[in-house]
């Protein structure tokens, strides 16, 4: 196998402390250590079942009926367990209550089927789905026993402590507080040994556990899409409407998606992307044009048929080594994609064709520097007027002192574009630009193009108790565009 | 040990203890009323759980967070203490309040960091924990009807009083015992140490006033509130007033709404959301009292309430838009100055400003 199910599941994906799911039977039952091992026993068993149902059988399936077909299966199995239970310990049966029948319904079942059980095989999800309920019940256990000592003072029923620490314990409070210090203990493991995927993990940790990838089809690979966020998907195409076509739950097979973003890190200009963008445009009005019935029906037989226990890994592996145990958990740089298979569906047709197709850098309009739309910005300050005044001195001072620096590097490459200009073409009035003339030349540029508007502390509070429509109408009215657009 | 940064340790003690230090007087006048009420029990109660809690917030800051105890100087732990030795009744056991104030100064206080980063009241988590888990040892007041308090506690020989709350939840009147309402005022009944003197809490009241605390609004509102109740939906035969003293001054309710309800780092911060705020939980506290069957519900609701304010803030603030777009029938003059509103703390500015806002 190429992944550690073990220590993952129980550790870095933990489904409690770090998927923070499932909670409900944990807090109301979890008092004791004989619930916690009946809790376990019997979510190991679903889990085991549902996996091995869900990679086998249901993965055919759409999604809305698997969601259904997962409580239904979790009865299958909870109930006769429930029955077993009632006969060998009655009194333990009814304490839980009715927070057991809830463990059928339980979110690990849902969670592991969905992001594991459908796409991997037979053998590898029953080893998944026993590691993710080991998981589960490492957490019921340490729960029910520091529930235990605290609320009862016993362990199974043995007399430990001779007085009762706490029976708050033995109450939701005491599940959740100590739910939480677990949660946190865990986390500053993490940060112990690998702080990179520790911050990651802070900060968002859906990406943080889904960027480690295992076992992977070639045609099932979700990353990109769930992990890059979407405004880079528009950046690259340009439209809205071409990615709408292609995504959907069943093209995701078929779907490629190359992340010029983030992949090709050369530098591109302001106007290459504009280009780019405005190629796209063109290539949607060609689709748009060429395709005009769009069917949103859905071919399931056009599927493309996984097979089980296929172990594919690729040869160029060109992921840099990094550093920590949780190297292969954390989010990798995005490989090059191998090819994918053809599409298959129109919709899946049209969007290959839209994204692979490419116009001659003829037919692309260039669009002139004076059409391009200059923006004001208006700068609002806080009104600590001493802060502000010693902080726009020494602003001041430094932007007197850049914009020297920068005015003389400016001047010398506009002298050096003119001349390279004057050595390509020979315009009519080709003279040579002294120094000072171009740095003249790039100060009012700048004064006319941009305009910082900064306002003080009085006038501030003025506006502030204005409302907006009288702040935009006391505004000089000196952008045609920006009113038009309104 | 890693040193904070000494001057925004400076700043924040300073923000904090120049309200921490009414409220510590505020308590600090209490404890003295009860002491002369219960005598030396009182004392050490007070005294163990002050220890007790400065202690676990020492040793949690030099041993877990890796920082100099220095923050113990913002007196939000001897606050905590006071407030939960206070609640307490004087026949529990000695050690009942100081593990009341380790557990919220170790839960509540001490993962969040400082005392301006808690979601909850300290003392209200750590109240509700004694009453969840030491129900009968919280809940068994001394009588005070028998000459001296020798047999203080909870064991042999020991005569428990009703206190007001259970007067007026079991029997629905407080006709068949006659209460002298004189008693009900300096405190003479059986109750919570700290809670029982009505007239002292009316004086905590007038001194917040007086002060200019920011939370006087939070607590007008939620006494507001309590007062409507009751007086709509009496659970005294003898008439409305009567119902209103003895509502009000029943367990912890008023003790509650001083010095929890109006604590500036949990409530919301908008004028509009403080008032709103105060009245919901004090809606709630009525509803607790009429339908629930815990004795004091006054932290549970607290801590209810802290778990939202954020929503209460919004709100506010969105019920302020829409007051004023109705009544912008005219042109606003812009202010020119802002003014004093005594109802500020010093170190706001605005409603969202301020050294005790959450970051």
């Amino acid at each position: 196998m190429s992944r550690n199910y073990l220590f993952q599941e129980i550790i870095v994906k933990n489904p409690v402390l770090i998927g923070t799911i499932g909670l409900c039977p944990i807090v109301a039952i979890c008092t004791s250590l004989k619930s916690a091992l009946i809790m376990s026993a019997i979510t190991i068993l679903t889990l085991i079942v549902a996996q091995a149902l869900s990679s086998l059988l249901l993965r055919h399936l759409p999604q809305w009926i698997r969601m259904s077909l997962y409580m239904l299966v979790g009865m299958l199995v909870v109930v006769p367990s429930i029955l077993l239970i009632e006969r060998l310990d009655p009194t333990t049966m009814l304490a839980l209550g009715i927070y057991l029948p809830l463990l059928a319904v339980n979110p690990v079942i849902v969670r592991q089927c969905e992001r594991e059980g459908v796409n991997i095989g037979l053998v590898e999800s029953l080893v998944n789905s026993l590691c993710a309920g080991f998981g589960y019940s490492a957490v019921l256990i340490v729960v029910g026993v520091v529930r235990e000592i605290f609320g009862n003072g016993t362990i199974w029923g043995v007399r430990i402590l001779p007085i009762v620490p706490a029976a708050g314990m033995l109450m939701p409070m005491g599940g959740f507080v100590i739910l939480a210090f677990m949660a946190a203990l865990l986390r500053a493991y993490f940060r112990k040994i690998d702080p990179a995927f520790a911050e990651e993990l802070a900060v968002n940790s859906r990406t943080a556990i889904k960027g480690h990838k295992g076992l992977k089809s070639l045609l099932l690979d979700m990353d990109d899409e769930e992990v890059a966020p979407r405004f880079e998907i528009i950046q690259m195409s340009g439209s809205k409407e071409i990615d709408n076509l292609a995504t959907g739950e069943e093209d995701k097979a078929e779907q490629e998606t190359p992340n010029p973003v983030s992949q090709d890190k050369k530098h591109v200009s302001a106007e290459e992307e504009i280009e780019q963008i405005l190629r796209d445009v063109a290539l949607e009005n060609q689709a748009d044009t060429a395709e005009p019935e769009m069917s949103n029906d859905v071919d399931f037989a056009e599927e493309p048929a996984l097979d089980t226990g296929v172990v594919l890994e690729s040869s160029e592996d060109k992921t840099p080594k990094a550093e920590g145990v949780f190297a292969k958990f954390g989010k990798k740089p995005d490989k090059p994609k191998a090819e994918k298979q053809p599409a298959k569906s129109r919709r899946g047709k049209a969007a290959k064709a839209a994204k692979t197709a490419q116009i001659p850098a003829e037919e692309v309009p260039v669009v002139p520097e004076e059409a391009k739309p200059k923006y004001e910005f208006i700068t609002l300050e806080l009104p600590s007027a001493a802060k502000r005044q010693a902080a726009e001195k020494a602003a001041a001072e430094k932007a007197a002192a850049e914009k020297a620096a920068a005015e003389k590097a400016e001047a010398k490459k506009v002298a050096k574009e003119v001349a390279s200009k004057s050595a390509e073409e020979t315009p009519v009035f080709a003279a040579p630009i002294s120094e000072e003339e171009a740095r003249v030349e790039t100060s009012t540029a700048k004064k006319k193009s941009t305009s910082n508007i900064v306002y003080r502390s009085d006038e501030l509070e003025r506006l502030m108790s204005m409302s907006l429509d009288d702040i935009l109408d006391s505004l000089p009215k000196d952008n045609k565009g920006e009113e038009s657009e309104k | 040990m890693r040193t904070e940064n000494p001057e925004k340790l400076n700043i924040e003690n300073r923000a904090v203890r120049s309200y921490m230090i009414d409220m510590v007087i505020m308590l600090v006048i209490v404890a003295v009323v009860a002491i002369y009420t219960y005598g030396s029990r009182a004392v050490q109660i007070l005294l163990l759980t002050s220890i007790a809690t400065v202690a676990t917030e020492a040793i949690g800051y030099t041993l877990f967070m890796r920082r100099k105890p220095e923050r113990i100087f913002d007196l939000s732990s001897v606050f905590t203490a006071l407030a939960i030795a206070l609640a307490v009744p004087s026949s529990s056991p000695l050690w009942m309040a100081p593990i009341g104030g380790m557990f919220a100064i170790a839960i509540a206080k001490l993962p969040f960091g400082n005392a301006t980063s808690t979601p909850f009241v300290p003392a209200a988590v750590g109240i509700a924990f004694l009453s969840v888990s030491y129900p009968d040892l919280m809940f068994t007041y001394p009588s005070l009807s028998i000459g001296s308090l020798q047999a203080v506690t909870y064991g042999e020989g020991f005569v428990s009083g009703t206190s007001l709350a259970t007067m007026l939840d079991h029997s629905k009147s407080i006709g068949t015992t006659v209460l002298n309402v004189l008693d009900v005022f300096v405190g003479r009944i059986p109750g919570p140490m700290g809670a029982s003197c009505f007239i002292l809490m009316l004086g905590t009241f007038v001194y917040m006033l007086i002060r200019g605390h920011s939370g006087f609004i939070t607590t007008a509102s939620f006494i507001a509130a309590c007062s409507v109740m009751s007086v709509l939906f009496p659970r005294v035969l003898t008439g409305r007033t009567y119902s209103l003293l003895m509502e009000l001054s029943a367990g912890l309710l008023f003790f509650a709404a001083v010095f929890f309800i109006s604590d500036p780092v949990t409530s919301p911060k908008n004028q509009l959301g403080k008032v709103l705020y105060g009245a919901s939980a004090g809606f709630v506290t009525m509803l607790f009292r009429y339908f629930g069957n815990v004795e004091s519900a006054v932290c549970f609701v607290v801590l209810i309430a802290n778990a939202i304010s954020p929503l209460f803030d919004v709100w506010g603030q969105q019920l302020g838009e829409m007051i004023q777009q109705k009544s912008k029938a005219s042109l606003r003059k812009p202010k020119q100055e802002k003014k004093t509103n005594r109802f500020r703390t010093r170190g706001e500015v605005s409603d969202e400003g301020g050294i005790l806002d959450h970051e």
